[in-house]
């Protein structure tokens, strides 16, 4: 019976983290399966250009950045909430273990720009170093840097009294 | 919410201290535990049903 070759099980392998970073750069979840379809498609048809021994999982986030960049960005749906008024509703107290509704946090990890959500992302949940997140978004370390700067002080000033000051939290809702 | 023990073992050291986690630990815990739940979602039908074959185009 022939094998499947090693690399397209590496890539399939990779599906789940994709869904994963398509989910944070795009709201919509079957927009983000769409987006992981054509990722797939693509990933799977120039897989003679993976160079191997390197970051099959940073290439297949590349290549699904650029398709986001490049036919999603018009068509996104972007939560407008410039005073954080929609935040301050959802935000709910951590629980024990530091960890809060997930769905209160993704509506308002929602309002952060899509550079500063896919960086954080990178980075911060799917264990990226800057290095190789500054490679996946075609920009510099630095920059990288911060975006995940302002996306954490963005969401530390929308989630600011959900974790720390029990009594701060009733007198007072958070601001962006 | 509910998490299995692999999961609990990638959460950061800070959230497993007694203290009270700062809002940062809360945002990073978060931000880790959000992609860890899609990860481990099952694919949907047709993301699966598009992987069956294309393995099964890279087999034949």
């Amino acid at each position: 019976m022939p094998k499947t070759d090693p690399l397209q099980e590496e890539l399939v392998s990779h599906v789940p983290s994709l869904r994963a970073f398509a989910r944070s750069l795009v709201n919509d979840a079957s927009h983000a399966d769409d987006l992981v379809q054509e990722t797939v498609l693509k990933a799977w048809s120039n897989l003679g250009g993976y160079q191997k021994g390197t970051n099959m999982r940073a290439w297949m986030f590349t290549i699904l950045r650029n398709t986001f960049y490049s036919e999603f960005r018009k068509r996104r749906r972007e939560v407008e909430d410039i005073d954080g008024k929609f935040a301050g509703q959802v935000v709910e107290r951590a629980t024990q273990d530091g960890i809060m509704d997930l769905r209160d946090f993704e509506r308002v990890f929602a309002l952060l720009p899509a550079d500063q959500r896919e960086a954080i992302t990178l980075v911060g949940a799917s264990e990226m170093t800057y290095e190789e997140a500054a490679e996946i978004c075609g920009c510099a370390v630095g920059t990288v840097k911060s975006r995940v700067n302002r996306a954490r002080a963005k969401l530390v000033s929308l989630l600011g009294t959900g974790a720390e000051d029990d009594a701060a939290s009733s007198q007072s809702a958070p601001h962006a | 919410m509910e998490m299995n023990e692999d999961h609990a073992d990638r959460r950061s050291p800070s959230s497993t201290q007694n203290a009270k986690p700062s809002t940062d630990d809360v945002i990073s815990n978060t931000i880790k535990q959000a992609f860890i739940k899609v990860e481990s979602e099952p694919l949907p039908d047709e993301l699966q049903s598009l992987l069956e074959q294309l393995k099964a185009a890279g087999r034949g």
